[in-house]
């Protein structure tokens, strides 16, 4: 995966003209898919690394679910439902689609694994187009930081001026 | 006596905002949510049942190496926690196991991922080696967007109830 800074920038930038609450689900949802599906992995991880117990492989496989496009989408569903009901379709909208956003610039990236399984359930085989090494994104963080900062100052700016 | 149908009330709390039986409307909410969740835990177990016949398990394969033997394969991604010589100790999760040669910029407590041949004497015959650069960095930036996020969703949740007051 490139790093969620580089991800929550991409995601900010492109959907910097939406109002407040739509780029908000559309920044969280830029890094959900990571979260939602390495997050469980990384603390059962922790805890074995710990406690010395040995954790069981297909447990932590199925962690990684969510960062499939169709599970991606049921969980953006599941989260909508949690919300308040005047704020679900924009949230799950904008969670689906920053998602799927980030699915697609992780496929560029190049693994040893062969890539992802985009095509869950129906297929579990790996494609990614392998442009770029996993780590190659670190060094374009801090750009992405900078127009990050950017952006949420001038939308500060712009709503301050308009009051 | 009978009663005329009426119209479904464009106030009823809960159609505000989405059409009549639209499939994200408060009808059966915590059903929908009970349903979702149950359908992504039988998701993680499918995935897990099928990853199983694509990646193979170090550990299975420490446990009889006889029937790995020979197959260059995908081994996932492990710690070295130590290089002796021309090989490498390596800790995963689920396994420890050693894997040869080492390539001469490896360093101990580098994270890798590897591609390689699983052989007789318990040893992985390396193919491809890939160190993973900047994990730390990565790992601080996970945590900080983890903040992040939390914060804002709550920003947007604690601004979504002042709007409704």
């Amino acid at each position: 995966m490139p790093d969620l800074l580089t991800h929550a920038g991409i995601g900010v930038l492109t959907r910097s003209r939406a109002r407040r609450s739509a780029l908000i689900w559309f920044a969280v949802g830029s890094c959900l898919p990571d979260l939602s599906s390495r997050l469980p992995g990384l603390g059962l991880a922790l805890v074995s690394w710990i406690t010395g117990i040995r954790m069981s492989l297909p447990v932590l496989e199925a962690t990684g679910l969510c960062h499939n496009p169709l599970p991606y989408l049921v969980l953006c569903a599941l989260i909508a439902l949690l919300l308040p009901e005047h704020t679900r379709r924009t949230a799950f909208v904008n969670l689906w689609l920053a998602g799927w956003l980030h699915l697609a610039i992780d496929t560029t990236q190049r693994h040893l694994n062969g890539g992802y399984t985009l095509l869950y359930p129906f297929s579990m085989v790996r494609w990614e187009l392998g442009w770029i090494e996993s780590d190659a994104s670190l060094r374009v963080a801090p750009l992405f930081a900078g127009a990050l900062v950017a952006v949420l100052a001038l939308r500060g700016l712009v709503a301050w001026r308009a009051r | 006596m009978t009663t005329a149908p009426t119209a479904p009330s464009t106030t009823d709390p809960r159609s505000r905002g989405l059409p009549p039986g639209h499939p994200l409307s408060d009808r059966f909410r915590w059903l929908k949510v009970l349903a979702l969740a149950a359908l992504l835990g039988a998701g993680g177990w499918h995935l897990s049942w099928r990853m199983d016949r694509d990646v193979v398990d170090v550990g299975e394969m420490l446990a009889a190496p006889e029937a790995h033997a020979g197959h260059p394969v995908y081994l996932g991604n492990f710690k070295v926690v130590s290089i002796e010589a021309d090989q490498a100790e390596l800790w995963s999760p689920w396994a420890v196991t050693r894997a040869h040669p080492v390539p001469p910029d490896l360093q101990v407590g580098d994270a890798i991922s590897l591609r390689g041949t699983f052989g007789l004497d318990q040893r992985i015959a390396a193919a491809e080696w890939k160190v993973h650069e900047g994990l730390l960095v990565k790992k601080l930036i996970g945590i900080s967007a983890l903040g992040l996020v939390l914060l804002l969703v709550l920003w947007e949740l604690l601004a979504l109830r002042r709007a409704r007051a």
